[in-house]
Order: structure tokens, then C-alpha cells, then sequence
């Protein structure tokens, strides 16, 4: 146990906090900060809408060509 | 993860477009979250670049962060313990990891003996702890660079606190026994 307690003591003393490159936390710091919002249009119902309204046709048309042949 | 309260203020400012408190959230959070991917990557560039994602990241996902009971440095470990996972993956597919910038530029001494001997000494060490499983990985850094309590990883990790002290137990026999087989390696070489 005071082998372990030991070694924790070691790593302690090995694992310390490092400083990142200033230049890189300064220009991540104006990416983000300048970063404009954008709002992308949530247009996943029209196209849920256009694409079921396209599928419906073109069953109603497949019915309408199978008549017609038999 | 004491500034939780004025967190809290910063997040519901960030999220609704207020670059500034976003910044503040930034500054407050980007030395930890940058240490924790250098110290599991071992390489600068690849701990800017994926610091650089951390934070873009949560940034274009801060209305989906959700306060209740996990703050928000807890979120952003997260998000960097998966990117860091992920970029595991890519490279475990690519080639392995050279531990060639990996020790940090505090490590350096002023005695070139010194300097080479502790350099090496701490190559070991990052060795060992790079061996064990990522979860393990992570409880370590947390532990040690970042300070933080049981209480805190177990957030962060979710488990709960006697979870993570048990494996914080058997984590340390680990990296200790992995540099007793390095150091008994290094003198049959």
C-alpha cells in the first residue's frame, strides 16, 4: 500500500497542467468569437411532404398504366 | 467546475447567439480541455487541432446542451474524450503513435543531464499510461493534470463516485506495474 502511495506521489509530481501556444488560444479564441450564426432552414417536412405527394402520383400513375394495358 | 452558476448565465447568452459569453465559456474552459487531449494524444499539433474541434463543436450544439446535473466543463470532457476516441480510431487504422513531442516543454531543464534523464523518465511514464485502456487514460489525466475529484470524473464519466475510486485503484497498480516492465525492459536492453 505505501508502495502505491508512493507512486502516486510520483506521478503527482510528473503530470502537471502544460500551457498551449498563446497564438493558437488567441486565434481560436477571434475564430470563434467572430463566427457568425448561422441558422440553416429546417426544411425536412417540405421535403418529407414533395417527396410522399411524389410517391402517391406516381403509384396512381402505375395504376392508371396497368388498367389501361390489361 | 465551481463557476457553474454564472456558467449557467453564459450558456443561456451563448445560446442565444451572444458571441462574447461564448468566448468568456471559451476562456474559462480552454486550458483544461486543451491539456487533457495533449496529454492523451502526446502531440501538440494534434491537441490544437482537436481543441480547435472541442470548442467549434460546442459551439454550434450549445442549445442542445442540456444543464441538468452535468455542467458544462463535464459536457465539453465529453466531447473531447470522444473526438479523442475517435481519433484513436483513425489512427490505429493509419499507423501507430510516435512518441516523439511528447514531453511538455516545463519537463525541460536547464542541466542537459537532467534534462535527459527526466525527459526519459517521463517518456516512460507517458508510455505506461498510453497502454491502458482509454477510460483509463482518461481517469488519470483527470485525476492528475486536471485536479479534479472522484466526484468530478464520476460526473464526467458517468459512473458514481466509489466506482470511480475503485478503478482509480486498480489504474494506478496498472501504470505502476507497466513501468516496472519498461524499466526492467530498458536494463535487459
Amino acid at each position: 500500500m505505501e508502495k502505491l502511495d508512493n507512486f502516486e506521489t510520483y506521478l503527482g509530481n510528473r503530470l502537471k497542467p502544460i500551457q498551449p501556444d498563446l497564438g493558437f488560444v488567441n486565434r481560436l479564441q477571434t475564430n470563434l468569437t467572430q463566427k457568425k450564426h448561422i441558422q440553416i432552414e429546417n426544411n425536412q417536412f417540405e421535403i418529407a411532404l414533395i417527396t410522399t405527394f411524389t410517391g402517391l402520383l406516381f403509384g396512381a400513375f402505375v395504376i392508371w398504366l396497368l388498367r389501361r394495358i390489361s | 467546475m465551481s463557476n457553474i452558476i454564472e456558467d449557467e448565465e453564459l450558456i443561456k447568452d451563448a445560446s442565444g447567439g451572444d458571441n462574447d459569453a461564448f468566448g468568456l465559456l471559451y476562456e474559462r474552459y480552454v486550458h483544461k480541455i486543451y491539456n487533457y487531449i495533449y496529454y492523451r494524444t502526446g502531440n501538440v499539433n494534434e491537441a490544437e487541432d482537436l481543441t480547435s474541434r472541442v470548442f467549434h463543436r460546442s459551439y454550434n450544439h450549445i442549445q442542445n446542451y442540456d444543464q441538468r446535473g452535468v455542467p458544462f466543463s463535464a459536457w465539453l470532457y465529453r466531447i473531447a474524450h470522444n473526438l479523442v476516441a475517435n481519433w484513436y480510431r483513425d489512427r490505429s487504422r493509419k499507423k501507430e503513435v510516435v512518441l516523439e513531442d511528447h514531453i511538455p516543454s516545463k519537463f525541460h531543464f536547464d542541466f542537459p543531464e537532467n534534462a535527459l534523464e527526466t525527459n526519459q523518465e517521463n517518456e516512460k511514464l507517458l508510455t505506461a499510461i498510453r497502454k491502458l485502456p482509454s477510460e483509463r487514460q482518461q481517469l488519470i489525466i483527470l485525476k492528475f493534470v486536471e485536479g479534479l475529484s472522484n466526484a468530478e470524473i464520476g460526473v464526467i464519466m458517468r459512473r458514481s463516485e466509489g466506482a470511480i475510486k475503485s478503478l482509480y485503484h486498480r489504474t494506478l497498480e496498472s501504470v505502476r506495474k507497466e513501468v516496472e516492465k519498461l524499466e526492467a525492459n530498458q536494463e535487459s536492453e
